[in-house]
């Protein structure tokens, strides 16, 4: 019981920490720029918000799988093997969770006045100062809500993760997945119980940390 | 010191097309509104590219359609303060004023003591900014704008949204701040006593033109009149008449404002 959780809570923070960077990027991106192909852009990068977690781990396999195009190179030059490994279910819980950091930092990013950049600019800082002085520090509850919900979804990441990296105690198996295991299992219904309570224990918490931020976010904007 | 412009803007159905220059001292633009005033000062601080034309201070090229020269504003050293302050809401007002200083630390320590001493805003320094009167906002947005060493501070309606007597003060401090540093200045306003308080020289703005110029001097030692001169009578008229126009419930004051010699 102890190695699912600890295994969840391992891959969600991780997963957390690798979309964190691009996440940001991707968010001011859509938020502040405009170029051919953002609509596409926008649609791939929600797109495994809405498209079956099993088909996200499917194509996820076909990718980065053994045989797959990446996965192979990944084998071959690095002698990384991702699928059925932890960093693999660290990977998709990525993949799954990325749309709802992007989503929270492109919102939070165009609650903010853009003038404050024109402010900043005329006092002397270039763009790079801006976005770490003015943009990032305004919008850092948003950000922060968005990484919490990339959690939250990354510790109930179920169906992508049974197919790409298995289902493996000790090794991929996560709350979810142990889980659904021990209902499989006779006798196994108390067990599963302890482990969905801890499930929601740490998504309610994940969820309220995120609603708080959210409002706090809300604040600012109305300030502005 | 001067500002030299030529330029051309469209946008949409509006289209600013503006040749002026301007000469150090204080500078009031007026005109109604939606005449390309704010758009004007814009331009020039780099926030807003023209379609044509050439910006030059003194003789550096700020701006340049032909030979392809913009520098961006962070480049221009050319300070705004804008109608609605924009202080940064995540920094203290102390923030926001060492938010655009440069230089050494002593020298950014003098200067920051001398504009807080003369703007008076020494008991603000550790507010949040949200928790500044319309006052006391304009007075950071000032000395956050002088702090950043501009040399030419550009003021967008600085007493827009202020009751007279806020006023008032926000005019004495500015006056305060221009005998002390002498930078020059472009005052977009649309009161003429903003105007014939602070203002060396005034241009009128029309539907995005520039439709008159003139020089005040003030005509009673208590400063309650001044004089416009202008080389084209036209351009007095013009002065006149839309003042008139649009005041008339201060009608004598303008007419002592805008009497010609």
């Amino acid at each position: 019981m102890f190695d699912a959780v600890w295994i969840s809570l391992k891959v969600a923070s991780v997963s957390m920490l690798v979309i964190l960077v691009p996440g940001i990027g991707l968010g001011w991106l859509l938020a502040r720029r405009r170029f051919v192909g953002q609509s596409l852009l926008h649609s791939l990068l929600y797109l495994p918000m809405v498209i079956p977690p099993v088909v996200t781990g499917y194509l996820t396999l076909l990718v980065f799988g053994k045989h797959g195009f990446i996965g192979r190179l990944l084998d071959h030059y690095c002698g990384i093997s991702l699928a059925f490994n932890w960093t693999g279910a660290v990977l998709v819980s990525s993949i799954v969770s990325m749309p709802l950091l992007v989503r929270s930092v492109k919102l939070s990013m165009e609650m903010i006045d853009r003038r404050f950049s024109d402010a900043s600019a005329v006092l002397g800082a270039g763009p790079v100062r801006t976005f770490y002085s003015i943009t990032l520090p305004l919008a850092g509850p948003g950000i922060f809500a968005g990484l919490i919900l990339a959690f939250a979804r990354g510790l109930g990441e179920f169906g992508a993760t049974v197919i790409f990296a298995g289902n493996i105690p000790g090794k991929t198996q996560t709350i979810a997945l142990a889980v659904y295991s021990m209902i499989q299992t006779p006798d196994g219904d108390a067990a599963a119980m302890r482990l969905a309570t801890v499930s929601i224990v740490l998504a309610v918490l994940a969820v309220i940390t995120s609603d708080y931020l959210s409002r706090k976010m809300q604040t600012v904007g109305v300030n502005q | 010191m001067t500002l030299d412009i030529l330029l051309n803007l469209k946008r949409n159905s509006f289209t600013l097309d503006v040749e002026a220059q301007f000469h150090a001292g204080v500078t009031a633009l007026f005109g109604p509104s939606g005449a390309g005033k704010s758009t004007l000062l814009h331009c020039i601080a780099g926030l807003i590219k023209p379609n044509q034309g050439a910006i030059s201070l003194n003789t550096e090229q700020l701006f340049n359609s032909e030979r392809k020269i913009n520098i961006p504003p962070y480049q221009r050293k050319i300070g705004i303060v804008f109608q609605d302050c924009l202080l940064f809401p995540h920094l203290s007002a102390q923030g926001n004023l060492e938010y655009g200083q440069t230089g050494d630390n002593l020298t950014r320590r003098q200067q920051f003591q001398e504009i807080v001493a003369l703007l008076e805003i020494e008991p603000l320094l550790d507010r949040s900014v949200d928790c500044l009167s319309g006052g006391e906002k304009k007075r950071i947005a000032l000395a956050r704008a002088i702090l950043g060493n501009p040399r030419w501070l550009l003021l967008d309606e600085p007493f827009s949204g202020l009751d007279q007597a806020l006023k008032d003060q926000i005019m004495m401090y500015l006056r305060r701040l221009y005998q002390a540093i002498s930078i020059p200045m472009i005052l977009v306003s649309h009161y003429p006593d903003e105007i014939a308080d602070l203002a060396d020289e005034v241009i009128f703005m029309e539907k995005g033109h520039l439709a008159a110029q003139g020089t005040l001097t003030p005509g009673e030692a208590d400063g309650s009149t001044c004089f416009c001169q202008s080389e084209n009578p036209a351009d007095l008229q013009k002065i006149k008449n839309w003042l008139i126009k649009n005041h008339s419930m201060r009608l004598d004051v303008y007419r002592s404002y805008t009497r010609a010699i």
